[in-house]
């Protein structure tokens, strides 16, 4: 497995400017292909013209300055709040932004659903892809002063990914094998896998799955590698940072202090905060803000396509989804393209029922069509004639009820009754509203995982923890005993990697248990005064990166 | 008028010799036991509603472990929280409990902060919280007092003037919008408009609300304009019904000054009302306070309460709506032992 050399923070922004660019145009230029495509009865789903033009927000250029403080807003977790890698704390976005500031992963992800290094220099595995060897950087301290080495990754994984307290805990011990973990010298260290996964390092990159120092039992403390040291915590209120003077980035991170406000109780309140010069980045913007405010010359919008989306789940193994033939009339309803301009304002990109459209894998040549009669024929053909259902969903994420309720309208066309539930924010993700048992129902999925890898193995396969769609419960699955998905998964070889992977999206694709109507990007607003801090296609602010932001005069 | 009667039944020789019956000091201290009657009902008011909360917040479904880890929560976590937070005991259990931790002054911690693994007291959260919600709630009512009594007057001593036609419009018309709806055109106006004041009141930890004044215009002149308007329509029509006394219109007979008129006759009788009113207007600010401070994000106990209800934070949640009880109810118990010292006809009715 090549392993890329460390670049500096500014030379990773350069390269994944070029790389957006060059993204940007391709997808237009498949856009134009495939508007050429649509026939009379059919429309297959357009890129080109659907959606805003992508930026990745403040300015570039410029000799950084040093100094200053940096105030990010997010929304309240309350008490909730939580600094520790070890508990079943990090469950809000402004949780793993203190985590992303004051620790460091062995790898961290870049554009196409690959990883650079971090922690870990390089990397390198078997031809199964089932024994990963770690490089791991020298000269690195933990806050403390101590020494980083073999030994804290060995702790760590044993200790913390291996903990049920964590809640990345159930994808990590699918894929692990944690007694079998060892060090080979002080700074290499050798992790034996269950399964074959050549996407292996970048299911790393969630903060759950970073490295403390070996013996830590407290782990609130916050003492990582992280370009930012603990100051001061106040849960539901503000945490902040200083700058790790020791840091192994050579010069950073610039700022002085980063502040973490997590006081505001709604969207607009954020947006407010920024307006009014109480904070200077908004990660992760409510999309509707976002539209509001675009011309808003106080401000830059930063929006780039991203790995996440929201999607509709067709549970597989009972009732009417557990008929194939179901499935693949469901696949035909949505004429996708107002779920991105209307549900989502612009911030997104038309999905074709496949996860993760920034991986180099996804299957974007994969068109989904709006055929509403070849659903309805299909529907009557195996029975379903005048399907009546429910379709769970909630206003837990922008988008969500306005999909639904787009996918209730175009499903009349197909013969098709879709009654909307729509439940609250706070318990639409408990069981007590029937979460992982409902028959149809909305999800979403936004998170520092990029990759394919990282998808199904968190989601398709069995015994994941959000499987939804209930594959492990069914007949139905990718191949026999599923096989595709598996080959997929372990294959080292890009070109076949591909192949396999097409495979597998194939299937997802015509009569997969979820609908994918768009993908949602990463959308940012900043102040117009920050520099060096991007949105990218990683995650949003690029991957919570704020060593490398500066303020400008 | 004496506060102190006699039974008519009892001989009032029996009186001095007999020993002091609860009746007997009843009748003696009639002011002391009404106020006592009073706190006695105000506590069982408190402690009814605290398990008619206490009640609801369990019905609610989800529990606070499900909430907060949301689709992160595994069986195992779940249950593993769930017997920490002691959710496996019957609900009367729980509830007792609480209030006994409660009444041996033990606030607790928050619920929700023990699911993330930490404990953060509940006095830790609220306390702040109150501090600013009193600073909101004592500056509106230093201008809200003076401010009605101008009003009421303006408007009751010329009632069906132009003067009282137009407060009186103006008054009808803001107090039929609700807060939400006036505190965004303020935003709208001050913030997005003339760009005077900021939307949003954030604090950082252990800063006083006073250190940056501007993030208090905006609330308190929500609260002022919503309480201002009910507040001046009660006043004026108090102040209309005693102008047009014979005792008023005597003394306008006999020459008094107007000045005197007010301030000897009427402002004096409108006392008692007013002492009520501005009961009202604390009464209203539990409430008020809640929107308006999620209007502005302010960092007071109706964020705090409000953010704790959203994650089921029982014990949070408990403790605040206990205090804003009792504190309900004694406002009312004052206001009434005011009204009665003020007012001598109501003395006589206890008498």
């Amino acid at each position: 497995m090549e392993s890329n050399p460390f670049e500096s923070a500014l030379e990773t922004e350069i390269s994944r400017r070029s790389f957006l660019g060059r993204g940007a145009l391709g997808v237009g230029a498949m856009g134009l292909v495939l508007a050429g495509c649509g026939s009379s009865s059919t429309t297959p789903a357009k890129t080109a013209q659907i959606g805003r033009a992508l930026s990745s927000g403040p300015q570039t250029g410029g000799t950084p300055v040093k100094g200053g403080t940096l105030r990010l807003g997010f929304i309240t977790g309350g008490p909730a709040e939580s600094i520790s890698l070890f508990d079943a704390g990090l469950v809000g976005t402004g949780d793993f932004t203190r985590a992303y500031a004051l620790f460091d992963g062995l790898v961290i992800p870049t554009p196409g659903g690959t990883v650079g290094p971090a922690l870990a220099t390089s990397w390198d595995t078997n031809s199964d892809a089932t024994l990963w060897t770690f490089h791991l950087r020298h000269d690195v301290e933990f806050h403390n002063g101590k020494p980083f080495g073999a030994d804290d990754v060995v702790y760590t994984i044993q200790h913390l990914w291996n903990n049920p307290k964590n809640i990345y805990n159930a994808a990590l011990a699918t894929m692990i094998d944690f007694p079998g973990v060892r060090k080979l010298d002080n700074y290499t260290v050798q992790v034996p896998l269950k399964l074959g996964i050549a996407q292996f390092p970048s299911t790393l990159c969630l903060p759950q799955a970073y490295i403390g120092a070996a013996g830590t039992t407290n782990w609130g403390d916050g003492n990582g590698t992280g370009p930012f040291t603990l100051e001061s915590f106040h849960p539901g209120v503000q945490s902040v940072f200083g700058a790790n003077k020791n840091y192994w980035q050579e010069g950073l991170p610039y700022i002085d202090t980063l502040v973490i406000n997590t006081s505001y109780t709604t969207e607009s309140d954020r947006m407010n905060g920024l307006l009014a010069n109480d904070i200077d980045i908004v990660p992760g913007v409510d999309p509707g803000l976002a539209a509001a405010n675009a011309s808003n010359g106080t401000i830059v919008i930063g929006n780039q396509a991203g790995p996440g989306f929201v999607d509709l789940n067709m549970r597989s193994d009972v009732g009417v989804f557990a008929d194939p033939q179901v499935r693949k009339a469901f696949h035909l309803i949505p004429e996708r393209a107002p779920y991105i301009t209307d549900a989502l304002n612009g911030y997104g990109t038309i999905g074709n029922d496949c996860p993760c459209n920034t991986d180099q894998f996804h299957a974007s040549d994969l068109i989904s069509v709006h055929d509403p009669e070849q659903a309805k024929s299909i529907l009557k053909a195996a029975g379903h004639e005048n399907l009546t259902i429910t379709l769970a969903t909630s206003p837990v994420v922008p988008g969500l009820v306005p999909i639904a309720t787009l996918f209730k309208q175009q499903a009349q066309a197909a013969g098709v009754n879709v009654s909307l539930r729509v439940f609250p924010t706070a318990t639409y993700l408990t069981s007590a509203t029937g979460f992982f048992k409902r028959e149809f129902d909305m999800e979403f999925y936004t998170t520092g995982c990029n990759s394919l890898a990282s998808y199904y193995v968190t989601s398709g396969i069995k015994g994941a923890i959000y499987d939804m769609a209930h594959w492990g419960d069914g007949s139905a699955t990718y191949g026999p005993n599923n096989s595709l998905l598996f080959d997929a998964l372990k294959e080292t070889d890009d070109s076949s990697a591909t192949e396999k992977w097409h495979a597998v999206q194939s299937y997802d694709h015509t009569e997969g248990a979820w609908i994918i109507p768009a993908n949602t990007n990463w959308v940012d607003a900043y102040a117009t005064h920050v520099r060096g801090v991007h949105t990218t296609s990683v995650l949003l602010c690029g991957n919570f990166n704020f060593a490398g932001a500066w303020i400008a005069s | 008028m004496s506060l102190v009667s006699v039974s008519p039944e009892s001989p009032a020789g029996e009186v001095a010799a007999a020993p002091p019956s609860r009746t007997r000091l009843r009748h003696r201290f009639p002011l002391a036991f009404y106020v006592l009657r009073r706190v006695l009902a105000g506590v069982v008011t408190v402690l009814i509603a605290s398990a008619v909360i206490f009640a609801a917040i369990t019905l609610l479904p989800g529990n606070v472990a499900q909430i907060i880890l949301g689709r992160n929560a595994t069986p195992q976590t779940v249950s593993a929280i769930e017997q920490q937070l002691n959710q496996g005991h019957p609900a009367w259990d729980r509830y007792l409990h609480f209030m006994g931790h409660l009444f041996s002054g033990h606030l607790g911690y928050s619920t929700a902060g023990l699911v993330a693994g930490q404990n953060t007291s509940v006095g830790s959260i609220i306390g702040p919280a109150f501090a600013h919600s009193a600073v909101l709630a004592v500056i509106t009512m230093l201008l809200f007092i003076p401010m009605v009594i101008i009003l009421g007057l303006a408007a009751g001593l010329r009632a069906g003037s132009a003067r009282d036609t137009t407060i009186s419009v103006t008054s009808l018309a803001i107090s039929s919008l609700p807060e939400f709806l006036v505190g965004t055109l303020l935003i709208v106006l001050f913030f997005d408009r003339l760009h005077l004041l900021p939307p949003v009141s954030s604090l950082a930890p252990g800063e006083s609300p006073l250190s940056n004044v501007k993030i208090l215009v905006l609330p308190v002149l929500t609260l002022l304009l919503v309480s201002l308007a009910f507040g001046s329509r009660v006043l004026r029509a108090c102040v209309a019904d005693i102008v047009s006394q014979d005792y008023v219109v005597l003394a306008r007979i006999n020459g008094y000054s107007k000045r005197r008129i007010v301030f000897r006759y009427v402002l004096p009788n409108a006392l008692p009302p007013t002492i009520q009113l501005i009961a009202q207007q604390l009464q209203y600010l539990i409430g008020g306070l809640v929107v308006v401070e999620s209007v502005f994000d302010y960092p007071g106990i109706g964020t705090a309460l409000v953010n704790a209800i959203s994650v089921h934070d029982v014990q949070v949640v408990m403790v605040v709506s206990i205090f804003l009880a009792a504190f309900y109810v004694l406002i009312n118990v004052v206001a009434d032992v005011v009204a009665i010292l003020l007012d001598s006809r109501v003395r006589t009715t206890i008498s």
